[in-house]
Order: C-alpha cells, then structure tokens, then sequence
C-alpha cells in the first residue's frame, strides 16, 4: 500500500503554504544584503529545478533545453534594463553597440525602449519558441533520450548565437545594465528585501500554480503519458498534444526564472545557455526529488548553497562532486530527497500497523 | 441492420508473407464474438488493424457505416473504439485509481483538462467500475503492487470506464488463476447486451462460458463461424486448432 502522509494532497498545500510564508522572514533574520541577494538567487535557481520536475518529473521529459527558455528571457529582460538607461536624444544606443560600430539602435531591440512590452516579449519569445520547438520534436515523436540529445543541440545553437552575434549581444561579455529595474518611477534594488519577496512572490505563485496544474485531469493524463505513451494514446488522447503543453509550460516557468535573474543580478551573459547549466538544472531536481515539486527546489537550494558555500575555487571539483552525486542518485535515490521522506513516512505508517497485525 | 464493426477484405503483408489475408468480419451491436485462431493466426495483427496500431496494406475498416482505417489512432479511439492489449498495459506508476481516472475521457482537449478537477461524476464511474472488476479495495494502490490477474481486471476496468463503442479485448484472461477465468467469464457475460464486444481468446472454457458467436481464423485467413457447438464440431478447426493442445489452454 502507497497511501501515508506523503501522498495525502491536504498535507502537501499545508506544507508548501507553511514553507514559502516561513520563507519570506528569511531576509528579516538574515539582516545581511549580501546574503539576502544570494538568497534571492537561490530561489531563481529554484524555479528552474521546479521547471525541470514539471517536463521531466512529472511529463518524463528529459529535456536539457531548459536554459533556452531561462538564457531567451534573461536576454530579453537584460535588454529592457539597458534600454532603460538609454536615451532616445543624447544616447540612443547602447556603448558596446558603439565599440561593434552599429550606428544605429537594431530593429530587435527597438521594443526594450517599453518596459512593459519588453518584459512581456521576455517571457513570451521563449515560451512561445517552447511551443514551436515542443511541436516539432513531439508530433515526430521524438521521445526518450532522443529529446535530450535534440534539446541539448537546440541549446548549444543558442549559445554560439548568443556568443556569436556580438553587435547584438555583446558576445562574450554580456550585457550589465548600469542600473536597477525601474518600475514606473520605482527602482528595484537587486540587494533590497523587496527583490527577495518579488522573487519568492513568483516562486510561490509558480509552484501553487503548477501544484493545481498537476492536480487537474491535465496533471493526471500528463503522468498516464510519462507512464505509457501508447496507452495513453489508445484512451484517445493526443499524446503529442499534452506533451507540447507540458513542455511549453516548463519553458514558460524556465522564463519567469530568467527574467528574476537578470533584476537580481544586473547582468546576462552566454553562461545563461552554458551546457552545464542546463544540465545542473536536472541535475539539482534529480537531488531534491523530481516527482516533487518543492523537492526539486529544495535539491536546488542544497546543492547550491553548497557551491557557494565551498567557493569559486573548488568549482571544478565540485563540479566533479556533483555528477558522482547524480549517478548515485539515479542508481540509489531515484526520487531524491522527497523519495527519502517518501519511504520514511512509510515505515512510520506500516510499523504501527504491523504491530496491530501481530 | 448495419454492423456495427466491419471488417472488409482486411489484408496484412510484411514483404511476400500476407499475415493477415483478405479477412472479413461484421460485429453488430450489442454482440459478444470471440475471435479463435492458433498462435500466430493475426488475431493481435487484426486488432491493430483495426485500432491504427498498424497500417492496412489492403481492404478497409468500418464504424457503424463510417470508414475508419485511415485514420490516426486517436481518432479512432474517440470514434468508440477501446482496446485492451494482450500484454497488459497499465500505467504502472499510478494508483488504480488514477489508471481508471485516466481512462474516464470525458474531455480530451490538454487546454480542457486544465480546469477539470476530480468530480463527483468521475468518482461515480471509478467506483462503479471497480467494484465490477473486484478492484474497490485496491484503488489506492500503485498498479505496479497488483497481481497479474488484477493487473488484467484492471485494463479491463479502463476500457470499460471508457463507455466506448466497441471493446476489443486481446487475451484478458492471459496469466489469470481458473477461479479468475471464471470470475472474468461472470463479468462479460454481465455485459453481454449492453455493450459490443471482441473477445481473442485461447482459453476454451472461458470461450464456451462467454461465445454467442465465435469466428476462427488461420494463418491470416477466415476459416469458421458460428456457436460454439458448431465450431467445436467443425472438422477443420479441430484440425489446425483444437487438435494441437486440446481444448485447454493454449499458450
Ligand atoms: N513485424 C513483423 N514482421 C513480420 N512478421 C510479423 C511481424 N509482426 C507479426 N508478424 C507475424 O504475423 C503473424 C501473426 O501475428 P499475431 O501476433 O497477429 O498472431 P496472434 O494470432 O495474435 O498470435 P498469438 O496467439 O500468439 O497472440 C505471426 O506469424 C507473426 O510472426
Ligand atoms: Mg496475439
């Protein structure tokens, strides 16, 4: 019998409610802006686990593209910061646009002159490139570790871009906006309390969202085509069909993720669509526990206080460090952290009832 | 009156060897058949015909008039076609309630089934079914915990919560105890009248308990039909069937 507290849906909202209010006290016991910055950090790097545990946890889709969605609306965001400290009379066009001799403000970025329309194109483009990419892999159906290899060639494509197109990007550099995000009149301090709650605001409201999600006959057919692709299509589903919704959605979280990063730290650069960042995304949900949704951020909170935690010196090791970690997991732990609690509230329900038995 | 399924000329050929050949079949509504053959005969390779699983490499496929078989599988399964697989197909990772909830397709649309919730409707069905299948006091367990019988009851939980058309069931008693031949016998025979059925099936027994009508095919071609009495008597089916392990279970 799989029936304990774990699985029982009541206690799960009670949790997940109770840890992210308990969460928004974090900078006011911190009381550190360093720390609080880094902390907002975290739970960026949360809601990209969170992302990865929707498509993969829960659709079965091993996708390493997820740092397209996070890279598309960085650029995005990063573009509309920078605009917002240009001109359109004295300096119409960015600095390093100037050292790549453009003299004249590229059509893609004439719309990061709006704030509003910039932010939104930040989370649409990618989304909306999720959709068409989800599509033609999925109606191929392209399935297993074939998505992986097809996300993975998709994402290294969009870093050589990034890398590549200098005048537009500012290849290897990044761009960093001079100032903060400006809302209206308002600035949005990367190292205030303020970014923390906005960042912990949009976790919250992402992962109840996708909780919901799950929990609806979407959720459920999504998990049917994980299990049976074939089964699923002989109740008369379209696989293909709830494939591309859950990859979109996951691109769509991946994105929010993107465009947070870029407020709370000021800068994005090709990294964004680095390999080994895409696949420490998994990497973090696969720790946590990808069947779970706050398991996976949990993965990406540990292993990344851990790396800031041992420093920029021991990065390679760790690196190292870590994919032994995944290979364990997998091997050992294939529901993580949450698979741990999984099994432990479960010897706590059966011992009891063994007892009774006896 | 109008078949309800019809099968026309239904041929099959990988290269040379036709596995399915010229087959013709008409199942009308409210009809349990039982479709006999020996290992190898094409009965699974004529449920996929049927279903899209495989494509037709000749004659056609009908639906109550309506000519199916060039359409994708899903089509055709919201057109009233359910299928249980002769190697159980579950979702095995999911409770046994989620299994019959997933197969209770009221709405299929992804966008759709946002904002569609557990429901009383829904739970209804689920316990109406499970209780016939004898899986009400497994619902909470993860199909992968069930016995093979069980894990048997329970595609055949999912095709009927389906409230499909026509159900084709390949094989459902493969791997069951007799007592769960027999107790799968009972539900079938329940369901006799209100709903259409094609049954594949090895099993003689389980044959004599459920056939109004039995239709026997070998090596892809149709070889018989009629009651079970009138097969059983049939010289060539005792030849190339019925001769080989008797009338017990066959592999
Ligand atoms: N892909 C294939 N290529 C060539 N021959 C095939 C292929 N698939 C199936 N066959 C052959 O088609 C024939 C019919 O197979 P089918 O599975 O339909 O038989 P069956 O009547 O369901 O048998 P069983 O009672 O064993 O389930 C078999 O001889 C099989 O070897
Ligand atoms: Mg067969």
């Amino acid at each position: 019998m799989r029936s304990n507290l774990y699985h029982n849906t009541t206690a799960q909202w009670i949790v997940y409610v109770v840890f992210f209010a308990l969460m928004a006290f974090v900078p006011i016991v911190i009381d550190d802006t360093f720390t609080t910055n880094l902390f907002a950090r975290f739970l960026v790097l949360g809601m990209l686990a969170l992302s990865v545990s929707l498509v993969w946890g829960f659709g079965g889709i091993l996708s390493l593209g997820q740092g397209i969605a996070f890279g598309l609306a960085a650029y995005g965001m990063g573009m509309t910061m920078q605009m917002q400290s240009q001109d359109p009379e004295s300096s119409p066009i960015p600095s390093f646009m100037l050292t790549n001799e453009l003299t004249k403000l590229p059509l893609l970025w004439e719309p990061f002159w709006h704030t509003p329309t910039g932010i939104v194109l930040a989370l649409l483009v990618p989304t909306v490139f999720f959709l068409i990419f989800g599509a033609m892999m999925f109606q191929a159906r392209v399935a297993g570790v074939f998505v992986a290899i097809v996300t993975l060639a998709m994402l290294s494509a969009w870093y050589s871009m990034a890398f590549d197109m200098q005048p537009y990007t500012a290849g290897f550099n990044g761009i960093s906006p001079p100032s903060p995000l400006k809302l209206g009149e308002h600035i949005v301090d990367p190292y205030s309390n303020e970014a923390y709650w906005i960042a912990l605001g949009m976790l919250t409201l992402a992962t109840l969202g996708l909780k919901l999600l799950l929990q609806s006959k979407f959720g459920l057919i999504v998990q049917a085509v994980r299990e049976d692709p074939e089964r699923a299509r002989f109740l008369g589903y379209s696989v293909s069909g709830y494939q591309i919704a859950v990859f979109t959605v996951s691109g769509f979280v991946a994105a929010l993720a993107g465009v947070l990063w870029v407020m709370i730290v000021q800068y994005v650069s090709p990294t964004s669509l680095e390999v080994t960042f895409s696949v420490s995304m998994v990497i973090w949900a696969a720790v946590g526990g990808r069947m779970s949704l706050l398991g996976a951020i949990l993965g990406a909170f540990f292993v990344n206080g851990i790396q800031s935690y041992l420093g920029d010196e021991m990065l390679y090791g760790f690196l190292l460090v870590l994919g032994g970690l995944f290979i364990l997991i997998v091997r050992f732990l294939p529901s993580g952290l949450a698979g741990l609690l999984e099994s432990l509230l479960e010897r706590l329900v059966r011992r009891p009832a063994d007892q009774r038995g006896q | 009156m109008m078949a309800l399924l019809e099968l026309h000329q239904v041929t099959k050929a990988y290269d040379e060897l036709k596995v399915v050949d010229g087959f013709d079949l008409k199942v009308h509504r409210g009809e349990l058949r039982c479709l006999l053959g020996p290992n190898g005969a094409g009965k699974t390779t004529t449920i996929d015909l049927i279903t899209g699983r495989q494509k037709l490499s000749g004659g056609q496929v009908s639906l109550d008039g309506t000519v199916i078989s060039d359409w994708p599988e899903h089509m055709r399964v919201r057109a009233g076609l359910a299928r249980k697989f002769q190697i159980p197909a579950v979702f095995k990772g999911l409770t046994v309630r989620q299994n019959l909830e997933a197969a209770f397709t009221r709405h299929l649309s992804p966008i759709r089934n946002m904002f569609v919730f557990r429901d009383r409707e829904t739970q209804d069905r689920i316990d109406e079914v499970a209780s016939l299948v004898n899986l009400k006091d497994r619902l909470r367990v993860r199909a992968d915990e069930l016995s093979h019988g069980e894990t048997q009851w329970l595609e055949i939980g999912m095709v009927l919560t389906q409230n499909a058309r026509i159900l084709l069931m390949d094989e459902p008693t493969a791997g069951m105890t007799t007592q769960e031949t027999h107790k799968t016998g009972e539900i079938f025979n329940g369901l006799k009248g209100t709903h259409t059925l094609l049954v594949v099936e090895h099993d003689m027994s389980f044959v004599r308990q459920i056939a109004d009508r039995v239709t026997v095919m070998h090596m892809g071609r149709f070889l018989a039909e009629g009651t079970i009495q009138d097969i059983e008597r049939n010289e060539e089916v005792q030849r190339v069937y019925l001769g080989q392990g008797g009338a017990g279970h066959h592999a």
